[in-house]
Order: structure tokens, then sequence, then C-alpha cells
């Protein structure tokens, strides 16, 4: 074997892993099923946004390309439409049509929702994920498209593949985030943790004067600047390492573990609430989730 | 993403398509770090590409908020939830909140969240009287010390809380 298809193979293992069609089929119903119920236990809050006094109206993505909103009734069948997209794409039905067009969705009512003065960024990776599992073979097992084909589905780099772009892409906005900090106004001196310490007060004061309730871990421990020194050199430590954690499988299961703790600890400290972190749904690329199938099953013969 | 039926021969273009298709998207997710580098009143945030602003924002010892205070008929002012001023979830609630007070709709804004607090079942929202838009200035060491007087405090507006005139002897 030469120099070169040595090179060739190992960067195949690394950037498009072999994996069976469970793993994204997995993926597609875990993201499917978060999704389905993050839109419908907000749909009156949805259909108010929609209703918004249009003048507040500032639209952000893809509603870029509007001038006004659109009129209510409209934003509302778009959601409608969307949730529909959801439960086609979570059980794998026509995911050829169904799967691109469930991310084109939901692209544009979390950005239509988003296009009134705040933009919500913990919604970005999930619809970035989705666009991927939307976008690439990820029904063609565990779904009723697969019901119908039945035919052997070997392992492939085209399963594996979709976990492994999800990865690079939340990897990448963590990056992201740890640029803006030490780009900010106080470049690396924000890993002093002076400017979280701010962050915190400035988002608990925000909700004791907007009527929320405010986190009494983040007043307790406010006194206690050290303590956000160690906070923010390990969130900032976590955050520039995200790409690192793309070279190894295992590397990457333990960055997963720590940002998934980073962010129960931001909802102790400042009581904020990344579902779809919280809930480790961002994480689940970076598991093998497809050896759990076997003990599903199990468990389903014993019932 | 990936083509699903692959090309006689093709796989290695197949591969090559799908390299660069993942390395467009996460190019894509790294674009808006660009923002980062310019003047803090030229940068433009995005969804669902963005280069995080709260992470770089300037932070100071004190902080001002735009909120609604209800005042009851003995002269008693307390914090109205934010409902009251609009939908949407806290934060994009007060971003509307900031932009309706900057642009001169402070007063349409306590009429809108006075008639909602007429509406308001709450025992605590039952005795308030009028409503005021405001921005409170807080001191943030201050405000942690267990001080929750304001620094200073601008009213914008006020509306008075639209409650129905009952009868002579009637029951609420």
């Amino acid at each position: 074997m030469s120099r070169l298809d040595r090179l060739q193979r190992g960067l195949d293992q690394t950037l498009l892993p072999s994996a069976p069609a469970t793993r994204p089929a997995l993926l597609r119903i875990v993201n499917g099923v978060y999704t389905g119920v993050y839109l419908a236990r907000r749909v009156r809050m949805f259909r108010r946004v929609h209703r918004t006094d249009p003048s507040l109206f500032a639209p952000v993505g893809p509603v870029r390309v509007l001038r006004r909103p659109l009129p209510p009734v409209v934003a509302d069948g778009l959601l409608y439409a969307g949730l529909a997209a959801d439960v086609a794409f979570t059980a794998g039905l026509w995911h050829r049509v169904t799967g691109p067009a469930h991310a084109a969705l939901l692209l544009w009512t979390l950005s239509y929702r988003n296009s009134w003065s705040m933009v919500f960024h913990h919604d970005n990776a999930l619809v970035l994920h989705t666009a991927v599992l939307g976008c690439t073979p990820s029904a063609d097992a565990l779904s009723v498209d697969a019901l119908h084909t039945r035919a052997p589905r070997p392992d492939s780099w085209r399963y594996g593949t979709p976990g492994r772009v999800m990865e690079a892409v939340t990897a990448a906005s963590y990056l992201v985030t740890a640029i803006a900090k030490v780009k900010g106004p106080l470049g690396w001196s924000w890993v002093r943790g002076e400017s979280l310490r701010s962050q915190i007060a400035a988002d608990a004061l925000r909700k004791a004067l907007l009527g929320e309730q405010v986190s009494s871990t983040g007043t307790r421990l406010y006194p206690h600047t050290r303590v956000f020194t160690v906070l923010a050199a390990g969130s900032l430590a976590l955050e520039l390492a995200a790409p690192l954690a793309l070279l190894d499988r295992r590397l990457a299961r333990l960055w997963s573990v720590g940002v998934f703790g980073l962010h129960w600890g931001i909802k102790v400290v400042m009581g904020i609430r990344f579902r779809h972190h919280l809930t480790g749904v961002i994480y689940a690329p970076s598991f093998p989730l497809e050896r759990l199938l076997p003990l599903g099953r199990r468990l389903l013969r014993r019932r | 993403m990936t083509p699903r039926t692959p090309p006689p021969g093709g796989e290695r273009l197949q591969k090559a398509l799908t390299l660069m298709a993942a390395a467009g998207l996460v190019t894509a997710v790294l674009v808006p770090l660009r923002q980062s580098w310019r003047p803090p009143a030229e940068r433009r945030d995005g969804f669902p590409l963005s280069y995080y602003p709260m992470f770089s924002a300037r932070r100071r010892r004190t902080g001002t908020v735009v909120h609604l205070l209800g005042v009851d008929a003995g002269g008693e002012s307390r914090v109205l939830h934010h409902r009251h001023a609009g939908t949407g979830g806290m934060n994009q609630v007060r971003r509307q909140m900031n932009r309706r007070v900057a642009r001169g709709g402070a007063a349409e804004l306590a009429a809108e969240a006075a008639r909602s607090v007429a509406t308001s079942s709450r025992p605590t929202e039952r005795g308030v009287v009028e409503v005021q838009v405001v921005s409170s200035t807080h001191r943030y060491d201050d405000f942690f010390a267990g001080d929750p007087g304001p620094l200073r405090r601008t009213v914008h507006a006020t509306a008075t809380v639209p409650r129905p005139t009952l009868p002579a002897g009637g029951r609420r």
C-alpha cells in the first residue's frame, strides 16, 4: 500500500467513517422527536408572536427576503406545515422529499420566530443538524421508507458521515463563541471571569425587573469572584478544544460530557435552559446510539 | 448532501462532493466570525449563523433595564411581569420594550400593559391602579448585596388600569 493510499485511508476513517444505517436513523428519530415536542409545546406562543406589532419586525436569516411580516394566517400555516413535515421526517416517510422540506420549514419557522427583535442562538445547532439529517440518507433504516425496500443495508461511509458533519458543525459553533469572547473588549483577560460575572449579574437583574425567577445559586456565588475565574477558564478551554475533539472518538465523547456539564452549570447558576443542550440531543452524534438497539429489542421482548 | 445512488465507479467523486458540502457548511458556521473584527456599530447578527454578540458585549458595573411597574392605590409600586408588555419570552419582550421606548412608543406600551393588567386574575396584580413604563439603573454590587433600590429611575409613561366601574352596592 502506497503512502498516498495510506493517507487517503486514514482521512477516510477520520472524515468519512463507516457506520450502520441505524446510526443516522436514530439521530433522525431523536432530532425529530425533540423538534416535534419543542414546536408543539410552543404553538400558542408562536401564533401570538405572528401577531406582534409589525413595527417590531426585524427579519433575520432567510426571512430577510421579506420587507414586512407575513399575514398571521400564512405564518401559522407554515408552522403547521413544519409540524407535519417533522412527523413525516421522524417516521422516515418519503424522506427524499420530507427530509429537505422539514429542514427548510424548520429554518423558516425558527427564523421567523427570531425576527421580532431577539435572536435565540440556542436553536442554531438544531436547524443545522436537521439540515444535515434531512439531506442525507438518514431514513434507510428504522423508517416507513425502509419497510418498503427491505434491501440489505451494509455499513457505509454514507451512514457515518451525517453524524460526523453534525459534530463538526457543533464544534465550529463552540469555536465561534470562544473567539467572540477573546475578540471582545477584554481580550484574553475574559478568562479572569469579570465579564462572565457581569453577564450573570445583568441576566439576574433583567429577570428580577421583568418578573422572572432569579437563580439563587447565581446570587449566592456573585461575591466570590474566583469562582467566576474558574467557570470562565473552564468554559473557554472547552470551547477552544471543540475542534480537537473531532480528531478522536473517545476525546469527542469526553468533550461532549464536559460541555453537557457546562450547560447544566449555566442552568444552575443563571437559570437559563438551553434545552437542545440540556437534553443532550445536540451531543448525540458523538455516541454510537445504534448499540442501544439490541437493549431496546430485549426490553420489548420481555413485555 | 450525499447523492443516494452512487454512479458506477463514482464513489471517489461522491466522497469528494460530500466532503466539499460538509466543508461548505462548516465554513458557513465560521463565516460570522468576521463580525468580531468589525466596529461594534457595524456588526450584524444572523440566524442560524451567528457571531454570538452577547459574549463580546462591553460589560459595566451598572445595568439599565426598561420594565413595567404597577402602582397600587396606596402609592406602593411593584415589578410587573413582562407578559403584560408582549409575547415571545423574556428576552424578546425586553428587546421589544427597548425599541418601543426608544421610538417614542412608551405611552402606547403603558396603555397596552394597563389593559393587560386589568384582565389579570393574580392577587398581587388586582390592586394595581396604574402602570408605569420605567428605565431603572442598578449597581450590580448593591443589587446582589440585597439593595433592591435603583441608582436612578426614569418614568417614560404612565397609564391608569381600566377597571370596570361597579354599580353602588355591587360586588366584584
